[in-house]
């Protein structure tokens, strides 16, 4: 048995009460001054010291008590799940009419949910995408989900912290297949506002070379940017990061800024070794790139060598393995543990209360009835 | 007929008064004229009526006044009640009912009703009340004086001690030597048989003695429940049981007891009246006295 909040459990002690009301009580025997007692004398009493009056009471109270503390206690009951294959997990992010789609070109399935970390069913109004990644791991021990079909938007999606625990009976979909943008394996650079004096000259100086070439994509508002849709973003407007730069880095973007932007809060800055004075800092799966110092000055920007040693070390990296290492599985050969099957919780977790509730209240009418049928002690036994 | 209720009986601090109250009660519509017959007393004359004996008519009248009357004398009853009572610690049990009254308010309640029944028929009573710790006694007597005397005897009585022993009783047989009936009150809670043996010792004289049997209704049914202690109040042993088991057991036992002794007074042609005193006192009184007509 498992409990919601044992913590109400101690109340089990308080089983003591009916109990200590009942001994107590035993010992108040009613005297009376009875002359006929000769007839009762007849047969001796073989006294009993503990003997419990009112036994069936007792027990109603008791039981009273402790199904109060269970009811507070919330028990959970363990249900057998079998492992079907007729369920259907949906990605959250796929339109209504795009799973109509789906589920008119292989049907099936018995119970159609969204891929929750509790998952709901169909016909419940679409929740909030989650974190697929940690939605998959909460899922891979449920015996319920052990063999379900799970569909995806796409059939590549990005890691996330921490390894990622799947079934290996898992079946997976997707709707679109492959993902266009990751052929090239360059990062997909992008520029917000009009971006520092020095970046242009770069570029220039960069069309000559033999290095790769970057694309440089024009940005005119902070919510275009993305994660998916970019890799690095090159900010150059001082003041505070907006909050969807913020949600840009947490989700795997690269942010590159100089000193003029703050962070909304406190983030913890490492110094780059190379007296560049660069800084960095990680943010949820991405990471903010600042340079220590304002790079609209004179003594950076007046500097001949930069342009040279940035495009040396730009040219020095293998971004081919850099975007196979970019944080992204496919449902082709999923990552992570498989969960063995010893592993998988093989029952599920029902809250039993309304039961429970109604054998108290049941009980509760019973006690009543049972203490008030019967004579009061102190009366005379007439009435 | 209103009855008495028990708190009536339990509260009075005038036996005479309520005990006439509930007797007049009784008698209402009963013939209220005192009997009348041959006597030696004479108490009036009447004018003859076919049926009368020739030999009760006064000749001398006849010849003063022509017409014939009978001479009339109150009718002298022989008849001698002595009611004993007895007063042992037992008889004090209250009602679990109406734990105001006990036994022996009831039973002097009864009692003084009993003697104005009498009063009124003209008998004679007396009272005698038993226990080990001095007897009271008043002697035979007539009349609405008699029956305040008796009254207020009865008030002062009290429960205490047991049934007296048989040196006490032997200096008591010698009022028992006229003619007499005895009425005995009494729980008959004996330990040995002693109030038994004191009636049957009674009805070997030739005096009946007509039992009246006081209960309450606890004893009868035993309604209690859970654990009791219960305390003696002839003896000092206490007992202490759980009622609920021991009811089967006392119920069968005290019935055995009521049997043997309904039936020992059924040989002695005196049956027993037993009455719960929770009933009211007109109905019980007509009870004995229906039982025993020879008085009513």
């Amino acid at each position: 048995m498992l409990w919601q909040s044992s913590q109400w459990l101690w109340l089990l002690a308080a089983l003591a009460i009916p109990l200590l009301i009942h001994l107590l009580r035993r010992d108040a025997t009613r005297e009376i001054t009875f002359a006929a007692v000769h007839w009762l004398q007849r047969k001796r009493q073989h006294k009993k010291r503990l003997l419990l009056r009112e036994k069936w009471l007792l027990l109603l109270r008791l039981l009273l008590f402790a199904l109060l503390a269970i009811l507070l206690a919330q028990p959970l009951l363990q249900r057998d799940n079998e492992a079907s294959e007729k369920v259907l997990l949906v990605d959250p992010r796929i339109e209504r009419a795009e799973l109509e789609t789906f589920l008119g070109e292989s049907p099936g399935f018995a119970s159609v949910l969204w891929l929750l970390p509790d998952p709901m069913l169909i016909s419940e109004s679409r929740p909030q995408a989650p974190d697929l990644w940690r939605t998959l791991s909460n899922l891979a021990d449920a015996g319920e989900f052990r063999r379900a079909h799970i569909l995806l938007r796409n059939a590549q999606n990005p890691s996330g912290h921490g390894a990622l625990s799947v079934s290996p009976y898992w079946q997976w979909h997707a709707l679109e297949n492959g993902s266009k943008e990751n052929s090239s394996p360059l990062p997909r650079l992008a520029l917000l506002g009009e971006g520092p004096p020095w970046l242009e000259a770069v570029l220039r100086q960069l069309q000559g070379t033999a290095a790769p070439q970057l694309e440089l994509q024009k940005l005119t508002a902070a919510s275009l940017a993305g994660a998916s849709e970019q890799d690095w973003l090159i900010y150059d407007t001082a003041g505070e990061l907006p909050v969807a730069l913020q949600q840009f880095i947490r989700d795997g973007g690269l942010l590159i800024t100089d000193r003029r932007v703050q962070p909304t809060e406190e983030i913890q800055f490492v110094e780059i070794a190379g007296g560049e004075a660069l800084q960095a800092a990680a943010l949820g799966r991405g990471s903010w790139l600042r340079y220590g110092r304002d790079w609209h000055s004179a003594d950076f920007f007046h500097r001949p060598d930069l342009p040279e040693k940035l495009w040396q070390q730009w040219c020095a990296q293998d971004w081919a393995l850099q975007a196979r290492g970019r944080g992204l599985w496919s449902i082709d050969t999923p990552p992570g543990i498989a969960v063995a099957d010893a592993e998988v919780h093989r029952f599920r977790l029902m809250p039993i209360e309304q039961w429970l509730l109604l054998a108290f209240v049941l009980l509760l009418a019973l006690e009543r009835i049972v203490a008030l049928a019967r004579p009061a002690a102190g009366s005379d036994g007439h009435d | 007929m209103k009855l008495t209720d028990p708190l009536t009986l339990a509260a009075t601090r005038d036996l005479v008064w309520l005990s006439r109250h509930i007797a007049e009660g009784m008698l209402l519509g009963m013939q209220h004229s005192q009997r009348r017959g041959a006597g030696i007393e004479f108490q009036q004359y009447r004018s003859y009526e076919p049926g009368d004996s020739i030999r009760h008519i006064d000749w001398k009248l006849f010849a003063r006044s022509d017409r014939y009357y009978v001479r009339e004398a109150e009718q002298e009853s022989q008849m001698h009640v002595c009611i004993a009572l007895d007063t042992s610690t037992s008889m004090a049990q209250p009602s679990f009912i109406h734990p105001q009254l006990n036994k022996l308010q009831y039973a002097k309640c009864w009692i003084a009703t009993l003697c104005w029944l009498l009063h009124r028929q003209g008998d004679r009573f007396s009272l005698l009340a038993l226990n080990d710790g001095g007897t009271r006694f008043v002697p035979e007597g007539q009349g609405e004086g008699h029956h305040r005397r008796v009254s207020l005897e009865l008030e002062r009585l009290q429960a205490m001690g047991h049934w007296p022993g048989e040196d006490q009783l032997a200096p008591l047989w010698k009022r028992f030597e006229q003619r007499c009936q005895v009425v005995l009150v009494s729980d008959f809670f004996e330990r040995s048989g002693e109030i038994s043996a004191f009636a049957s010792r009674l009805h070997a004289a030739g005096r009946p003695c007509l039992p009246l049997q006081l209960l309450v209704e606890a004893e009868e049914t035993f309604p209690f429940d859970g654990e009791l202690t219960i305390r003696d109040p002839e003896s000092p042993a206490v007992t202490e049981l759980s009622a609920r088991r021991q009811r089967a057991d006392y119920l069968r036992a005290f019935g055995a007891a009521q049997k043997a002794l309904a039936a020992r007074f059924a040989a002695q042609e005196c049956p027993l009246t037993s009455v719960a005193i929770e009933q009211p006192l007109e109905q019980s009184l007509r009870h004995f006295v229906d039982a025993h007509s020879r008085i009513g």
